[in-house]
């Protein structure tokens, strides 16, 4: 039961009660057409006991009529035989239809109209000598035939028919009463089982679920944390960043006044160890805007307004005034997106500003670009520069990762960091093709739904 | 500045950038006095103080104890008698809602303090000169 899901078990119980309803059915089906049956046939033997019984009394009849029409010779009499014969015809083959299905019975039932129509004759034999020769002749044949004797014999018959049937009666009753009593207990045993199957899953199914809002609870639980462990850390760069800056200006400033004030006390070596220390200090503060601003991404939401990329791209390199042997073009039109300014100019400016630092090439030219996809842009920069290796594709975009030694290309290694986060953030992906020696192309889609989740600070 | 007579408040709490702003008005030939104070408390205090002279100008920090910049800009631009003092802020803050606040505070400058003490040397350049030629109410 354990291994069992949740959606199982509540299958398991429906189709479990599905079943239980068919086989009640099927029960109350069977228990029914019994029952009509054995009621049918008790009815049948009733009517047989009655029609027997019927029989014998119109005999009766039938014949004291005959002897009324002897001894006073009045028509009606007559008349009153021949209904009671005629009632007693239809009687027989009433039974005879009743019977149909028992061989024994309608064997008796043939019998019994042989005797009828034995004691028919003999009535009708008495009845001609009245007829013919008068009372007297009628009495005579009445006195001396066996007229008497088949009475009894077709009363002895009647009797054995009727208790015949009176015994199968009472057997169909009992077959009746056992059906019933099977029924019954088949529904109480179907009961037991429905009751102790299904509270079985009940109770599985009330723990399983008892369990599942157990684990939300602790889910819930464990997202708080994070959320509040994610925004600790949020405020722990700005703060950090920050309150690293105070002191590393104070550093910054001293080194210059020392350089200044005690300019003739130094010797050359004095002043040089006092230039590196402001050119590390001015390294560090480049690395600590760097924090903040990738600490920023995400944290410092404005507002998403359209966005003129042409006019922004073109705007960037004017900022960026690449030295003139560089040419930084656009080629093709570039539509206008739904972003936050902010970002989306941070991600040109470094990615325009990384092609012109590392351009080894005489003739440099960088290149922004801008295909429509189904349902993104996607956006590329291509340099004629020294390219990157395709190990180091995933490290360029990891923070303070830098190709070049610090003292060679002044990088902080935050800027293809930055451009990744910002691009994810807005459902985007950014990856780089490029041939060493030859150069490289970054692109980046933009998702055209893009636009943040939550509304920022307005600008 | 204009009135060479007049002070100016630097509310400033890292004695480091304290000296540098003393350093720089010093190569600058600024002759204006410097007072200079360490939280906003103590601001309010040198201003709402009796016998001193309004300064012509406040030099703020926006991160400092006690009473932050924001915090001072909030009870200066609500008091009639101080709201006109300029303040320029010189902070190492470049986050926007720290911009936000003090433009919605009525500072009439926002400076971010530059690493290199030549480029801060050029920045008190700036707003002396501004200041020297700007007019400003009795």
């Amino acid at each position: 039961m354990k291994k069992w899901s949740v959606e199982i078990k509540v299958l398991a119980g429906f189709a479990f009660a599905l079943a239980t309803l068919a086989l009640t059915g099927a029960l109350a089906y069977r228990a029914t057409t019994g029952f009509i049956e054995t009621s049918n046939a008790a009815y049948r033997s009733e009517r047989a006991l009655a029609a027997l019984e019927g029989i014998l009394a119109l005999m009766n009849e039938a014949e004291s009529r005959q002897r009324g029409y002897i001894i006073l010779g009045e028509a009606i009499d007559l008349a009153g035989r021949e209904q009671a014969v005629a009632q007693i015809r239809s009687l027989v083959s009433e039974l005879r239809r009743d019977k149909a299905d028992d061989p024994l019975q309608l064997r008796r039932i043939h019998e019994l109209e042989q005797r009828i129509a034995e004691r028919m004759k003999l009535l009708d034999w008495v009845l001609e000598a009245r007829r013919a020769e008068g009372y007297e002749a009628a009495r005579e044949r009445l006195l001396t035939g066996p007229g008497r004797e088949e009475m009894r014999r077709l009363r002895e018959l009647a009797k054995l028919m009727a208790s015949e049937e009176g015994t199968r009666l009472a057997r169909l009753r009992q077959e009746a009463e056992g059906q019933a009593n099977d029924t019954l207990l088949g529904f109480g045993l179907l009961l037991a089982a429905s009751l102790a199957f299904l509270s079985v899953l009940f109770f599985g199914i009330r723990r399983e679920i008892h369990e599942r809002r157990q684990k939300e609870t602790e889910l819930a639980h464990l997202v708080h944390e994070l959320e509040a462990a994610n925004e600790e850390l949020k405020n722990f760069a700005y703060v950090v960043s920050h309150d690293l800056k105070a002191p590393l200006r104070a550093i910054g400033s001293l080194a210059d006044w020392l350089t200044v004030d005690q300019a003739d006390r130094l010797d050359d070596e004095g002043k040089e160890h006092l230039r590196l220390i402001v050119s590390r200090v001015r390294r560090m503060d480049g690395l600590i805007e760097g924090i903040l601003d990738y600490s920023r991404v995400g944290r410092i939401r404005e507002q998403a307004t359209p966005v003129d990329l042409e006019r922004l791209v073109h705007e960037v390199i004017d900022s960026l005034a690449p030295p003139a042997h560089i040419a930084v073009t656009v080629q093709g039109p570039l539509p206008t997106v739904v972003v936050e300014k902010t970002r989306i100019r941070q991600v040109f400016q470094n990615l325009i500003s990384n092609a012109i630092k590392y351009m080894d090439k005489p003739a440099g030219r960088v290149a922004v670009r801008c295909a429509p996809e189904r349902d993104a842009w996607r956006f590329s920069v291509t340099d004629n520069g020294p390219g990157i290796e395709p190990r180091h594709h995933e490290r360029v975009f990891q923070l303070f990762q830098t190709l070049a030694p610090r003292d060679r290309v002044e990088s902080t290694g935050v800027g293809l960091a930055l451009v990744k986060k910002i691009v994810e953030m807005y459902g985007g992906q950014v990856w780089i093709e490029s041939t060493p020696g030859q150069g490289s192309t970054f692109h980046f889609t933009l998702p055209r739904t893009a636009g943040p989740s939550h509304p920022g600070i307005e600008e | 500045m204009k009135y060479a007579s007049k002070p100016i408040l630097l509310v400033e709490d890292d004695q480091v950038d304290a000296m540098t702003v003393r350093r720089a008005l010093r190569e600058l030939h600024v002759a204006n006095p410097l007072e200079h104070v360490e939280n906003g408390e103590a601001a309010l205090e040198a201003l709402r103080g009796a016998g001193g002279q309004r300064p012509c100008i406040i030099l703020l920090d926006l991160n400092m104890p006690v009473m932050s910049g924001i915090e001072f800009l909030q009870v200066v631009k609500a008091d009639a008698a101080l709201r006109r003092i300029p303040v320029v802020v010189l902070t190492t803050s470049s986050e926007q809602q720290d911009k936000v606040d003090s433009f919605n505070l009525g500072v009439a400058g926002y400076m971010r303090k530059p690493v290199d003490y030549q480029q801060f040397v050029e920045l008190i350049r700036s707003i002396d000169a501004y200041w020297t030629l700007s007019e400003l109410p009795e």
